[in-house]
């Protein structure tokens, strides 16, 4: 049964001073007042406590600062979030507060990323049916023309000035020359035409030029996109940018950005990952092929949460830390067609920072060639292991990465 | 401060902060003019480090101006505050008790004592002692002035425990301060 209150002169009391007594049992508390001396000594100490907690001017004197603070975190003075404190409160400013505005970044930047490099691969390269009779893959190859006196090759089969490209199930067969020698003459015309047999488009390329020069290892195609980028190229120039590719090392740099939050998360300003704090740098070899190690250093921002004795409460902070390490990464290294070309990767960091080991694994999308620009985006998640005052913590992050490749 | 805000109501105010127009900053301002010094003073005793209370404090206000949008009436700003300033009070607290491998009496601390005034620091110290629940509902009656039943309706309890526990406190309390308080009335 529940205990009920009200039934003691000492219990009334209290209701007394809390003006919660009520009327009926008014007479009956101050009968007791005036015989009583224990229970009005009582009431003396309860009004003396009361009195003294009314004292309590640093209890009830918010610091000057917090109103700012406030203020400056809500958005609701100009310029106010640089004045805002650094304290565990969420810093929320209008549209960059909550979950949204800790996304935008990344999606943002994954968007962009996305467009640029569809643009690139679209625009720039093709995919074709390869043509040879060493594979039947798809290969993007890059048009390049010569602006000066044509090449053509001593074992070129090409005998007439039409080539014809055909629509079929989608795709884009060369049905002419099937010519597989280093360097191809161009004809004249090209006569697309559809699943029907019917002409409907011709592509007049001798405003080409004369020639297309091509390493022996990649199969020239015609297209009907009329936008190929025609590079404009001396023989020799053409032949120095051969003997790089040919070069082949195997060798891949890569700048990338990250943009994670912390678990624990520490809702300090800094928690936003500005772009430029938060890097990684990497030099990629090929080991065997879909197989590459390296090293990688960079800089970023971790929450560290850890009890201090010194100051007899948890500490928050969100340093950014350098870290250096090795890698492993294994990635499909055919274009998959159905991801745009993109080739997934999947990558293992293990290294060190200043306050204690780390590791991230990372998985993601790759738009690259065997050589040349080439750009990633995924999903990273890490791991970095710290010691305060002989007890380890970690902190966890989870977010995006993206960025640009070089491969030689 | 806007002269014609301080005479508003505090439902008045609300609505006025929660319409999106010109003075919703000033609403805000005048709302936290009223509260701030009894949230303050609740987060302050309650958790007893500065820091701490400075920084659940901020988040109050800060959580109270961004549910202004899903309130559709306020009958009682000041429970509603404290109703917010006790949730992330004890999210606060529990997070420290799962992170914590140290010993209980690290959290007692005395950052804030008044030379002038001892009776107020013994009273500090007796807060700081309470149990987290007669703790908090004291500090509820005694420093921001609750009734009971806005005390009921911010804790979830019944009023007759709310009665009962700030009996219950008072007595603990009055036992701490035994000594100085029978020195006292000599």
């Amino acid at each position: 049964m529940e205990e009920t209150l009200g039934n003691t002169p000492s219990e009334m009391l209290n209701l007394l001073v809390d003006g919660e007594l009520e009327t009926s049992q008014e007479v009956s508390l101050y009968a007791s007042l005036t015989e009583n001396d224990e229970l009005r000594n009582e009431m003396r100490e309860i009004l003396a406590i009361r009195e003294s907690i009314r004292k309590d001017t640093e209890a009830f004197t918010p610091p000057h600062h917090t109103r700012k603070s406030v203020l400056a975190a809500l958005g609701l003075i100009p310029g106010g979030i640089v004045n805002a404190p650094i304290t565990q409160v969420a810093i929320q400013t209008g549209f960059w507060s909550g979950f949204w505005g800790r996304i935008i970044i990344p999606v943002a930047t994954a968007v962009v990323a996305t467009i640029l490099t569809s643009l690139l691969f679209f625009n720039y390269y093709e995919p074709v049916r390869n043509t040879s009779v060493q594979a039947e893959s798809f290969k993007k190859i890059p048009v390049i023309k010569s602006s000066e006196n044509p090449v053509i090759g001593a074992n070129s089969q090409f005998t007439g000035n039409k080539s014809i490209v055909s629509h079929e199930a989608g795709k884009r067969n060369f049905t002419g020359n099937r010519n597989i020698s280093p360097i191809v003459p161009v004809p004249d015309v090209i006569i697309d035409i559809n699943e029907n047999g019917a002409n409907t488009q011709q592509f007049d390329i001798a405003s080409l030029g004369t020639g297309f020069y091509k390493p022996d290892y990649l199969h020239y195609s015609y297209s009907s996109n009329n936008v190929i980028p025609v590079i404009t190229l001396t023989p020799k120039q053409f032949e120095n940018i051969n003997m790089i590719k040919l070069s082949n090392l195997g060798i891949t740099l890569v700048l990338r950005g990250i943009s994670a939050r912390s678990f624990p998360t520490v809702d300090l300003p800094s928690q936003s990952n500005p772009l430029l704090r938060n890097v990684g740098l990497a030099g990629y070899v090929k080991l065997v092929n879909g197989l590459d190690v390296g090293l990688e250093i960079g800089q970023e921002n971790y929450g560290l949460v850890y009890f201090d004795k010194s100051m007899g409460g948890y500490i928050n902070k969100n340093p950014i830390l350098a870290w250096a390490g090795i890698g492993i990464k294994g990635k499909i290294t055919r274009p998959v067609e159905f991801l745009a070309g993109a080739k997934p990767y999947l990558q293992l960091f293990v290294g060190g920072t200043q306050l204690g080991p780390t590791a991230k694994i990372i998985g993601g999308l790759e738009y690259s060639w065997d050589d040349g620009l080439g750009f990633i985006l995924g999903m990273e998640g890490s791991s970095l292991f710290y010691n305060q005052e002989k007890k380890w913590y970690s902190t966890e992050k989870l977010g995006f990465t993206y960025g640009m490749l070089y491969s030689f | 401060m806007d002269k014609e805000l301080e005479n508003l109501s505090d439902a008045e105010l609300f609505k006025l902060m929660s319409a999106g127009e010109a003075r919703t900053v000033k609403a805000f301002e005048e709302i936290y003019t009223r509260y701030s010094p009894r949230v303050y003073a609740y987060c302050r005793r309650y958790l007893g480090n500065r820091e701490e209370a400075e920084d659940v404090f901020q988040e109050t206000f800060i959580r109270f101006y961004n549910s202004r949008q899903s309130i559709r009436e306020m009958t009682n700003l000041g429970a509603f505050l404290l109703k917010i300033a006790r949730n992330q009070c004890i999210n606060l607290l529990r997070e420290i008790k799962r992170n914590s491998k140290f010993d209980e009496e690290i959290y007692i601390k005395h950052d804030d004592r008044d030379e002038n005034d001892e009776l107020l620091n013994l009273i500090k110290m007796a807060i700081e002692l309470l149990p987290d629940e007669y703790k908090e509902i004291f500090i509820m009656r005694e420093y921001n002035g609750l009734k009971y039943n806005d005390i009921a309706d911010i804790t979830g309890l019944s009023i007759n425990t709310v009665k009962i526990k700030i009996f219950r406190a008072r007595e603990r309390i009055r036992h701490i301060l035994q000594p100085y308080l029978s020195e006292m009335s000599k």
